[in-house]
């Protein structure tokens, strides 16, 4: 994939250091997400589903 | 556009099409259980068993699970009486009833008190039974209500009646329990809130509500005057920003008014 | 790039951090209200936890306390959620899978994916205004028609208010930064960021759809609360996890999906039939095919989950449950038979004739007939009833009350083996599209088939058998353990089928497909099933909201209004045919509208020039 972003270092000898912090930012963010919901249908405070 | 005329006729068509089906199945009315007012003093055994026999078939819902599809014992095609004293001689037995009255009363009112084999929920090894309890919601038949079931099911196989025709109360009987359950007039401001669903507009306490000004500080901002006409006529003066649909509440009393002016009045501060 | 960064981390973590934290707080009412009434509740960490919400009853009213505007509020209540919820599931559901294509197009590099989720989101963004609208009405028209039951629901849930609100202004910031930053967030890490965006903006709207979900199965099945007066005893979690929250959940997400995938593939077939070009047409079919995919694909689960919210409401109450299917409202279930079945024949029309895309469909023609046959068998013993009415001559010539032939065939148990082959053979016709325009060539292929035709006939058989002995040949109540053999054999046919096909495909030749090669008649096909999918889904949404009966809140706030009443069915079929209607019109507006922002007038010639006719593109 094109790595089009200004992140690159400009480093004239060695070949510029590909950062993918991107997809770095995307799976955090997918496991945040995840435990979100984890904590909100699943854990939902603590409650226990026992109902009459 | 033109490509559009073939598809949109389609759509309406098939759209038509499924609600004609609609119109091929049995047209069923569903009715609220109807507030039937019950002149105790006037009712006759015969009466008495009638009014069983309907409710069984009609607000006690227990045609719903009593048929022959099997969920529960079809009451309507054995000697109820007979085999509630079988059932009270089964060794499983652990209610506390002695005669069939007692059991078919047990019955209605604590189903998992005893459970017919095979009729228990799912994985309870019939230790629970799935019928609800007839006097609590939604079914909520009252005294008189489950007695006269109770008479119906004991004289419909011939068998003796020996529920006691309900005597004369000071005050009529009603079937669906509004009588017992209509709250009494307001006692306190909080209770005027409440009938009167205020706190569904105005943030009042802890409630929070968005559509109307807050009341937590209507004691600063208006005059006991004010608040008093806010609530006779919404219309006179609506508050800016809000919009203008507070309802008039013309069965409010002269007391319920004054309570809730007082109380709000002295509403001086925003709650956290 | 950093700032970007630096904009987005700060938003990712108030979001996790703030819903985390204290956005839902627990309902403790201020005091007030009668000392005797107060009453502690104990709720589930063994925390006492005094309330004085027994002072605060669920409201009962008479007749009279409800505001009359000269019209049924039920009906206008009906048709404007019923609105808002189809729109709603658009809204939430089209950003669900265009998320997925965008990360397909990421992946392999294909514009032509990028292309296409971008153009769906177009769609989305037209209808959200749409769903805002109609939400706005919906509050209004609650609050207008019935107050009082609105201020016991503000009572339960008015701690969720700020969190909604907030969860909308989030919902908006992400769904227009998404749209309108495409371009500029086109490759690279600025892509991920997009895509993180993607996943914010559809994590955002499930957790409306859930917080919106515990209104409706909170009225249906309350909890949290004194059973016996309505009062609110419980916090906010508890009344939100009621026995039905999870399964309505699982349900509408599933089924927002299928929905979606209808919609836009709707929207696909029109552009095909419309199109003038080659290209344009081989461009709207292939987003009609992937559609349809989405559709049928999130279709499969739904029964699952439909059952198992169904298995907690005979849990929760066994009337309830009886009511739904047994009592007055299992007529419905009926109409639900022919709208299911319209949606199976309506994807399996269009993957067969989508097969004439590609030579190597040629061969699997053959088979298309059997499954057919399948279809339309189990079409025809879904929709038989068990109690017809029956007048006295009929019954008198029956010899009973049910119908020797017919009588059997109208028990759950029939249906359910008509509903599991019905599943088995739609996924027999996704599989055959699939290996259509491959030429498989691994070493093992003829155990491969023999294999999975092994897998169809067992699960076939397991079906027709589990259904007939644990239907026919024990008691009742035991009917329920024939699913459980008859779902493991169809999720094995699904989850075997897909696992052996990607094995075999490994290396395989693939043939050319000529999209834009289908006949203009499959396209109705994709016109059926966002309509079946819309019928059906108001139905199902009056199935829910009816089996209440008189009670707004069951067992806890009784209903006595004019309206308290369960319709007889051909209202309700007048009442979901004007709302589909209805949709029909503003989806056609929404599609107007996602075409009219891609033209442009061509400016009018200058003067001295001959006049060019003006004109759209």
């Amino acid at each position: 994939m094109t790595t089009n972003d200004e992140l690159t270092e400009h480093t004239p000898v060695t070949a510029p250091k590909k950062s993918n912090w991107g997809s770095k930012l995307f799976f955090v963010t997918l496991i945040a997400i995840l435990i979100f919901f984890w904590w909100l249908l699943i854990f939902s405070g603590g409650v226990t589903g026992d109902h009459g | 556009m033109k490509a559009l005329v073939k598809p949109l006729g389609f759509c309406v068509a098939l759209i038509l099409a499924f609600g004609s089906v609609t119109y091929m199945l049995p047209q069923i009315k569903g009715e609220a259980p109807k507030e039937e007012e019950v002149i105790v003093g006037a009712l006759t055994m015969d009466s008495f068993i009638a009014m069983g026999e309907k409710l069984y078939h009609g607000k006690g819902t227990c045609t719903l699970c009593h048929n022959k599809l099997g969920r529960a014992p079809d009451l309507l095609t054995y000697n109820v009486v007979q085999v509630s004293l079988e059932q009270i001689a089964d060794p499983r037995y652990q209610g506390k009833a002695v005669d069939a009255e007692g059991y078919l009363l047990e019955s209605m009112l604590q189903p998992s008190a005893y459970v017919v084999k095979g009729f228990g929920k799912k994985g309870t090894n019939d230790r629970e039974s799935p019928m609800p309890a007839v006097d609590k919601p939604p079914i909520q038949l009252s005294e008189v209500a489950i007695g006269a079931i109770v008479a119906y099911l004991q004289k419909k196989d011939g068998n003796p009646v020996t529920v006691a025709l309900p005597t004369a109360a000071p005050e009529p009987d009603k079937i669906d329990e509004t009588a017992e359950a209509k709250p009494a007039l307001p006692q306190n401001p909080e209770e005027v809130i409440a009938k009167y669903g205020c706190a569904a507009c105005h943030s009042i306490q802890k409630t929070q509500s968005v559509i109307g000004p807050s009341l937590n500080d209507v004691g600063k901002r208006l005059e006991i005057d004010q608040i008093r006409a806010s609530i006779i006529d919404p219309k006179a003066e609506i508050a800016s920003g809000f919009p203008p649909i507070m309802p008039e509440f013309p069965a409010m009393t002269i007391t319920e008014l004054e309570m809730v002016v007082q109380f709000l009045a002295k509403q001086t501060e925003v709650q956290p | 790039m950093h700032s970007i960064w630096r904009l987005l981390l700060p938003v990712v973590m108030v979001a996790v951090i703030g819903f985390g934290s204290g956005l839902f707080p627990s309902t403790t009412m201020a005091a007030g209200g009668t000392a005797e009434q107060h009453s502690a509740a104990i709720n589930s960490d063994g925390v006492e936890h005094e309330s004085i919400a027994a002072s605060l009853p669920a409201p009962k009213l008479k007749r009279s306390d409800y505001p009359n505007i000269g019209t049924s509020s039920r009906a206008i209540v009906w048709v404007v959620a019923q609105m808002h919820l189809f729109f709603g599931a658009l809204v939430l559901a089209v950003p669900i899978f265009v998320l997925v294509i965008e990360l397909i197009g990421f992946k392999t590099n294909d514009d032509r994916y990028d292309d296409m989720a971008h153009e769906f989101m177009k769609i989305s963004l037209t209808a959200y205004a749409i769903t805002a609208l109609f939400g706005g009405t919906l509050a209004l028209s609650l609050f207008l028609l019935y107050p009082q039951f609105m201020s016991y629901m503000m009572q339960a849930f008015g701690s969720q208010v700020l969190v909604y609100a907030v969860l909308f202004f989030l919902e908006s910031i992400l769904l227009y930064i998404y749209y309108y930053g495409w371009n500029a967030l086109r490759y690279g890490n600025r892509k991920w960021v997009h895509l993180t965006l993607g996943l914010l903006l559809n994590a955002v709207g499930t957790t409306l759809l859930v917080v919106a979900n515990s209104w409706s199965t909170f009225m249906m099945a309350p909890s949290g609360i004194d059973p016996a007066t309505g009062a609110i005893t419980g916090s906010i979690w508890e009344i939100m996890k009621g026995p039905l929250w999870n399964p309505l959940n699982l349900h509408r997400f599933i089924a927002n999906i299928a929905f979606g995938g209808a919609v836009v593939g709707a929207y696909a077939a029109f552009k095909f039939l419309a199109a003038r070009t080659a290209a344009e047409k081989a461009h709207y079919d292939w987003m009609g095919y992937t559609s349809n995919f989405i559709a049928i694909l999130a279709f499969l689960p739904l029964p699952f989950a439909g059952y198992w919210l169904m298995a907690e409401v005979y849990a929760y109450s066994q009337q309830m449950g009886i009511l739904a299917m047994g009592g007055i409202l299992a007529w419905l279930f009926v109409i639900q038979a022919v709208l299911i079945c319209t949606i199976l024949l309506a994807g399996n029309y269009y993957l067969w004739t989508g097969m004439a895309r590609t030579e190597g469909g040629e061969r699997y023609r053959w088979l298309t007939k059997y499954i057919a046959v399948v279809l339309v068998l189990g079409f025809l013993v879904w929709i038989t009833p068990h109690n017809v009415i029956y007048t006295t001559s009929e019954i008198a010539r029956l010899g009973g009350g049910n119908h020797p032939v017919l009588g059997p065939l109208g028990i759950m148990p029939a249906k359910n083996i008509a509903v599991f082959l019905m599943l088995i053979v739609t996924f027999l016709s996704f599989q055959l599209y699939r290996r259509a325009d491959k030429v498989i060539t691994v070493a093992w292929q003829d155990w491969g088939n023999a294999l999975m035709i092994t897998i169809y006939v067992v699960a076939i058989a397991n079906v027709i058998f589990a259904g007939i002995y644990y239907g026919y040949f024990t008691n009742t109540v035991y009917k329920v353990g024939s699913s459980v053999i008859q779902v493991m054999s169809t999720v094995v046919v699904i989850v075997s089928g897909v696992v052996i096909d990607t094995l075999m495909f490994k290396g395989a030749k693939t043939l050319p497909v000529f999209w834009g090669k289908v006949t203009d008649r499959s396209q109705y096909a994709l016109f059926a099933l966002p309509i079946a999918f819309t019928w059906l889904m108001a139905l199902m949404g009056y199935i829910r909201s009816s089996v209440r009966t008189h009670w707004h809140v069951y067992a806890v706030m009784e209903d006595k209004s004019p309206d308290n009443f369960i319709p007889p069915l051909a209202t309700v079929g007048n009442m979901v045919t004007g709302i589909t209607l209805l949709f029909l019109v503003f989806v056609l507006f929404i599609f107007w509208i996602a075409n009219l922002s891609g033209t442009k007038q061509v400016p009018p010639a200058r003067e001295g020039d001959s006049t060019l006719a003006e004109g759209a593109q």
